[in-house]
């Protein structure tokens, strides 16, 4: 069992942790996700010390790692890591890599070693390398062999910073087959993954990371269908932001159609939601907003867009300020149709500013 | 190695031919005059050359056997020396003869520390020994040995007895072993007018008696300095010197000549390479003295390499954790150490540093390139470690390694893989490096080439010879790293030596 109080770390420009407490049972399969620099990879690395905390502190099963002068080697044969970037012992064979802590560390008879650690390139499908030198293997390849090395000190836990990140997009599959196979074994693993797909198919809990400390944590099933809060939901959902203002001062057809290209062009959105995009604009700011603003002075409509690069859907949301619009007045005028043929929700809401907020979901 | 010897042959030939082009041959004094000038460093001639032919261009150079090559060779027209030498060097070589008019003559003297009481005790004895041959005779037989056929007396010179007790102590002499026949090389033995009359000086009044030589030029340092007692080698008083160090009464006078080239200029020829191997390695078996001169190269290299390895290894180990004072120090020491050349750092230790101790040459030359051997270890190994990835580090900790058997088991193999080119290219230089002992009296093998060529006044096949010497050991000890880092290189292990270890 890990225990992390309080856990936080400074570096001289940045806090990327600022206070983190959770605790990780035997058996968890924890996957930590987040954007970049929220401190995913520093908090694993903190866990076996390869970083030192600022202050707070890591329990592993009642011995405090961070007290000063703990003789650090003897947790980190308990809770192993295997890196981004492999790490392999580029002057040893394949097999020396995998035995070699065991025989040096451990004491483990060679012989036995030797049977063990062919045993476990078996299992990541990596014994007929069993001498070749790192350099002479591919990505994937290597990453197998990192494992069947970590594999082959008999941790309690294991931990992976990004261990497909740096691979192939080919090669991620054979890796991550090796790594789902050891959640069989119940080992405790904690793992950093921007693979969403991934996670959400391996880990047990999920810490989605920001802000300095962990923003939500859950199940699977929690994190990644019902997001709770709102940072997390624009990461699970990966959205994507476009904004678009029109107001008494005037503004462009033209610049909208442009902006829109660009972004459209930037996230790679889907040319149906496109489309239909084009459409609400079309339809909802010239076709029925612009004639009723025209007489009023001090206008602004504004046209929000979030689309959503992993479901591949969009919410329109357009705001009216100063600017009288029920789209019951509308009754079943053509380009009021249009729009409900367009969307496939709609709510209308008013807030206490009296803007009208009129929400869309484009499918 | 084959190929060497057309080379050399080639060399030789080229050498030989370069001679023949348009030069002048001056016939008398009056035309020495604004020709070109040879001059070793350190010697009279300096300045007798300035007062006589002001006009002439000087070259300088370091022994007597240059100054052939230079007149050989058409690098200058003509060089001063002691007449004695000079009837010397023209019977040894058929290239050079003498201008028979005399220049002016100069009065020899032993020299002594100035404002010592021990060395002015010395000196009043010695100049009472001068007063004494003098008048009983003594000196003028030994002049009639030496003086009157000095071919004679060089080629067919007995070894001296230097067993004499030591009941008032030893005296150190300073040399330089390159001047027949007032100091020489025969065989592996010094002697010469100078030495015998200073052994025949130490017998009577029961002094032991050391002689350390060097260049010419390095006698006087090696008197001030406290090196050695007293010094010779048939060094002329002159004002300026007189400053430097007290002259003992005059036991000798003698003309300074002119040497200039001979118009008919010997021919290239196998049997003149067969002759000159013949007067350079076998002549009063001199290929002894050339075997001691290796080995004192040889013991020199050996010495400062495993010193040098050994204390590098240690100062890295040492400044490894980061230790702010340590590393600061050495890094300090290094850009001190490599900043100055090295032949000023011997100098310094030599005469400076361990002036008054009686640590010889050998030992001084094995302190200095150990220490250079030590920082440029030190600094491979930094570089070394750095080249290796901070990733292997992290992997081994994570598995459990500590920081030391990290460093070991993982870092240091590699590094090695790494360290072992350079190293063998620092050692390679640092050998190289060592031809430069002769400075500070030691006579390793470059020192002794020089040696003999001052009797055979040979300007090449000495050289070339030791060049190829050089280059011998040079094959064998880049063959012999090349081994050693095989056995380091994790790499060329077999498979089954790798599946040794598994006893399966």
């Amino acid at each position: 069992m890990i225990e992390v109080k309080h856990l936080r770390k400074e570096y001289p420009d940045v806090v990327p942790i600022k206070d983190m407490s959770f605790t990780v049972n035997d058996g968890d399969v924890v996957a930590l996700i987040g954007p970049s620099g929220t401190g995913k990879s520093t908090v694993l690395r903190m866990l076996n010390m390869l970083e030192r905390p600022t202050s707070g502190q890591i329990v592993v099963d009642g011995q405090d790692i961070t007290a000063p002068k703990f003789p650090l080697n003897t947790v980190r044969g308990k809770i192993a890591m295997v890196f981004q970037s492999f790490n392999l012992f580029n002057h040893m064979t394949v097999i020396e890599n995998v035995t070699y802590a065991p025989i040096e560390l451990q004491k483990v008879d060679p012989k036995e070693a030797y049977e063990y650690g062919m045993k476990l390139l078996e299992d990541v499908g990596m014994a007929q390398c069993a001498m070749k030198y790192p350099d002479q293997l591919s990505g994937g390849q290597k990453q197998r062999v990192a494992i069947a090395r970590t594999l082959a000190i008999k941790p309690d836990v294991i931990l992976f910073d990004e261990p497909t990140s740096a691979l192939d997009p080919t090669m991620v599959g054979e890796v991550e087959k090796v790594i789902q196979g050891l959640t069989e074994y119940k080992f405790t693993i904690l793992l950093v993954t921007h693979d969403m797909k991934f996670a959400e198919k391996v880990a047990t809990r999920i810490f989605y990371l920001d802000e300095g400390g962990i923003y939500e944590e859950g199940t699977p099933e929690q994190i990644f269908h019902n997001p709770q809060k709102e940072k997390t939901r624009a990461f699970i959902k990966q959205f994507r932001q476009f904004s678009c203002t029109l107001d008494s001062k005037g503004s462009d057809f033209l610049e909208f159609y442009s902006k829109l290209s660009k972004f459209a062009l930037k996230h790679d959105i889907e040319p149906a939601v496109r489309k239909s995009i084009e459409t609400l604009f079309e339809e909802i700011c010239y076709q029925i907003l612009e004639p009723k603003v025209k007489k009023s002075k001090g206008y602004e409509i504004k046209f929000d867009v979030e689309y959503s690069a992993r479901d591949k859907d969009a919410t329109v949301v357009v705001s009216t300020k100063d600017c009288e619009f029920n789209p019951d007045d509308e009754g079943d005028s053509i380009s009021w149709s249009i729009v409900k043929h367009a969307v496939d929700d709609m709510e209308i809401t008013m807030d206490d500013k009296g803007t009208n907020i009129l929400t869309m979901h484009i499918k | 190695m084959l190929i060497l010897i057309p080379m050399l042959i080639a060399v030789v030939a080229l050498t030989s031919c370069a001679g023949s082009s348009d030069r002048a041959y001056p016939k008398s004094l009056d035309d020495l005059n604004g020709l070109r000038a040879g001059v070793v460093v350190g010697t009279i001639h300096d300045a007798v050359t300035q007062k006589h032919f002001p006009d002439s261009e000087i070259s300088y150079v370091n022994e007597y056997a240059d100054e052939i090559a230079a007149l050989q060779n058409n690098k200058i027209d003509y060089f001063l020396i002691d007449g004695l030498k000079a009837k010397h060097m023209a019977g040894q070589t058929d290239d050079v003869t003498t201008i028979e008019e005399v220049i002016q003559t100069q009065d020899f003297g032993f020299i002594f520390k100035k404002d010592s009481k021990e060395s002015d005790a010395l000196q009043a004895q010695f100049n009472e020994y001068i007063a004494a041959s003098e008048a009983d005779g003594t000196l003028e037989n030994l002049r009639h040995k030496w003086l009157d056929d000095t071919d004679y007396a060089v080629e067919h010179a007995e070894p001296l007895d230097f067993t004499f007790t030591a009941e008032n102590g030893n005296l150190n002499l300073a040399v330089c072993n390159t001047s027949p026949p007032y100091s020489f090389v025969s065989g592996t033995e010094l002697n010469g007018f100078d030495i015998e009359f200073a052994a025949m000086f130490c017998k009577k009044y029961g002094y032991g008696l050391t002689i350390s030589a060097s260049d010419f030029g390095g006698i006087i340092p090696a008197v001030v300095s406290g090196k050695c007692d007293f010094g010779a080698s048939s060094l002329s008083y002159t004002e300026e010197r007189a400053k430097s160090v007290d002259f003992s009464d005059c036991y000798q006078t003698s003309d300074i000549l002119a040497v200039v080239a001979k118009e008919n200029v010997s021919a290239f020829s196998l049997e003149g390479i067969k002759y000159s191997f013949e007067r350079t390695f076998i002549h009063e078996d001199r290929w002894k003295n050339v075997l001691g001169g290796l080995l004192t190269t040889l013991n020199i290299f050996v010495m400062s390499a495993i010193l040098g390895t050994l204390l590098g290894l240690v100062v890295y180990m040492l400044c490894r954790k980061g230790n702010k004072v340590l590393n600061k120090f050495f890094d300090a020491f290094t850009w001190l150490f490599s900043g100055i050349p090295m032949v000023v750092i011997l100098m310094i230790l030599y005469y400076i540093i361990f002036g008054k101790s009686d640590i010889s040459g050998t030992v001084v030359s094995i302190i200095a390139f150990g220490i250079s051997t030590m920082l440029s270890v030190y600094s491979l190994m930094k570089v070394s470690v750095l080249s290796i990835d901070r990733g292997q580090i992290e992997g081994a900790y994570s598995l459990g390694f500590t920081d030391r058997q990290t460093f070991w088991k993982i870092v240091f193999p590699q590094a090695m893989t790494q360290f072992m080119p350079n190293y063998k290219s620092t050692l390679v230089s640092m050998l190289k490096g060592t031809a430069i002992v002769g400075y500070i009296a030691v006579q390793d093998l470059t020192k002794i080439s020089d040696v003999i060529r001052a009797r055979t006044y040979e300007a090449f096949f000495p050289l070339i010879a030791t060049a190829l010497i050089y280059l011998a050991l040079v094959l064998i000890i880049t063959a012999f790293i090349k081994k050693v880092s095989i056995s380091f290189e994790p790499k060329k292990r077999t498979e089954e030596k790798i599946l040794k270890k598994y006893k399966l």
